[in-house]
């Protein structure tokens, strides 16, 4: 597994966003991201940065297509969003396992790697 | 300072040049024993404190760059005796830990002049000698500001409030609260029954000590509890009627007013307006707060570890601050129950409005979730080593990158 840093380095290479991991259940998880890629494209649009991630995610409203970088290729995904979003608080133990404290260890990212 | 007499010098910064030049030259008329100076940045502020030194700094909360609680922060730095007095547009809860040293005068906006006058005049005139306490002035909502002032200022004393139901008593032994008593409680009891006290008066005996020692715990889980708890008493009230303390107003809260306009200039973007074009957007950007920025700017929470920002929409875990390598203590199952606990608890309050932060205690670490207002879909989660952090500076800290994160 990619260490955090390497996956910075990645991302800031490639220029994309990196994925710090899918929380369990959600949308995103299903459709297959995971710890390590890294988006490169949201609805259609390049996403550089977070910012520019937000901005492309208001392009559809109950979805998005994405573009992601993954070992050496590109996939694309898409997927719905499903429930509506979820409440921080879902999150939070999850979130906790998923060691966000560290910076060089790559967090077990929820069984989806 | 105290050797040769010398014109006490007041720093007057804000980043309103028209506003800081008015107050400086109505200040000069009516007190023209002072040297007004003034600087429209922090950083300016900072290099004129070196060149001359102020015997008063008065700074506004907001500004570009340094904030005025990194200025205030850095002068104090330097001169921890430093009197301030600080000019912000929010509840006193903001800059509530700006609170620490010997005189912190808040002023919230818009403030009378002559409110100005008297804060400034009391911060350059020095207490009389060998003065046994002195009575509470400050424009505070809730005693837990008063508390905070007291514990991190190292107080040793006793804070007497003397409320239309009673009296109590609260007691600080180098900055740690010792002993608590109402007519009807002893130790914690006794202070949350004084945190949720609704207006009276309050004093501080410096220096008074105490026997007793009815309270062991720890003075930032007393303070978060004191908020819950007003906050419930809040909410259970059909029209909030706070009459503050000695001074302040019953005013309503200016962050409802903060909160409407947020919403309307970064709510959702309608389908029927155009996407931007993208030298639209990228101006845009540049005048934003980069997300990036306002997690590098969590880092400088004491006590900080780790940060991200989550997308509970997409459930993507996106940007992240990493600490020094420490791991997380992991405690999923002592964090579901917490979990669990806090949705029963907004249940039970039937709580329909959106959640301002989340705290989860670990034993050694802190946990805070902070929803963006602009994005509820998005929120930050910022752990903190409990030993080094002060939770409730880093919530204020939170609060505020939040505030000035525009996405």
């Amino acid at each position: 597994m990619i260490a955090k840093r390497s996956l910075f380095a990645l991302a800031k290479g490639l220029e994309g966003v990196p994925i710090l991991g899918a929380l369990g259940g959600t949308s995103a998880a299903r459709a297959g991201l995971r710890y390590g890629d890294v988006l490169l494209e949201v609805n259609g649009r390049r996403t550089r940065s977070i910012e520019e991630y937000i901005e492309a995610k208001d392009l559809r409203q109950g979805g998005m297509s994405v573009v992601v970088f993954r070992a050496g290729e590109q996939i694309a995904l898409d997927f719905t969003y499903s429930g509506g979003p979820v409440e921080p608080t879902s999150f939070v133990s999850e979130l906790v396992s998923m060691r966000v404290g560290t910076q060089d260890e790559g967090p077990d990212p929820t069984g989806t790697a | 300072m105290a050797n040769a007499p010398h014109v006490r010098r007041v720093l007057l910064v804000d980043d309103e040049e028209a506003l800081v030049w008015s107050l400086a030259s109505r200040l000069a008329k009516v007190r023209p024993q002072y040297q007004f100076i003034t600087a429209n940045d922090g950083t300016s502020a900072l290099a004129l404190m070196q060149e001359n030194q102020a015997d008063l700094l008065v700074a506004d909360i907001r500004m570009p760059g340094m904030s005025g609680i990194d200025l205030v922060l850095a002068a104090r730095r330097a001169r921890p005796d430093l009197p301030v007095i600080v000019m912000t547009a929010f509840t006193s809860s903001d800059v509530q830990r700006l609170s620490s040293g010997p005189f912190t005068g808040f002023l919230e906006k818009p403030f009378e002049f002559d409110r100005l006058l008297e804060l400034v005049d009391r911060a350059l005139v020095p207490p009389p000698p060998r003065a046994v306490g002195f009575s509470g002035a400050i424009s505070v909502q809730t005693l837990p500001d008063i508390v905070q002032l007291y514990v991190l200022s190292s107080a040793t004393g006793m804070l007497s409030i003397k409320h239309h139901g009673g009296e109590g008593q609260v007691y600080f032994d180098r900055g740690s609260i010792r002993h608590a008593v109402t007519n009807s409680a002893v130790g914690d009891e006794a202070f949350y029954e004084v945190m949720q006290w609704s207006g009276g008066e309050f004093s501080m005996r410096a220096g008074a000590t105490t026997h007793e020692a009815s309270i062991v715990t720890n003075w930032q889980e007393l303070l978060m509890e004191s908020c819950r708890r007003i906050d419930e008493t809040r909410r259970e009230e059909e029209r909030p009627s706070r009459t503050g303390w000695t001074e302040a107003p019953p005013a309503p809260d200016p962050l409802d007013n903060e909160l409407d306009t947020f919403f309307q200039d970064f709510g959702p973007r309608s389908k029927s307006d155009p996407a931007p074009q993208e030298t639209q957007r990228t101006e845009s950007l540049e005048a934003k707060m980069n997300i990036k920025d306002s997690l590098s700017k969590l880092n400088q929470i004491d006590g900080f570890v780790g940060a991200a920002l989550v997308d509970s929409e997409s459930g993507m875990l996106l940007g992240q601050e990493g600490g020094g390598g420490l791991n997380l203590e992991v405690a999923a199952a002592g964090n579901t129950e917490v979990v669990k606990a806090k949705r029963k608890t907004m249940g039970n309050l039937g709580l329909k409005e959106t959640i301002e932060d989340i705290l989860i205690t670990l034993g050694k670490q802190y946990h805070l979730i902070r929803p963006l207002r602009g994005r509820p879909t998005l929120f930050f989660y910022v752990a903190l080593d409990r030993a080094r952090a002060n939770l409730a500076m880093a919530r204020i800290a939170l609060a505020d990158v939040e505030k000035d994160l525009v996405v």
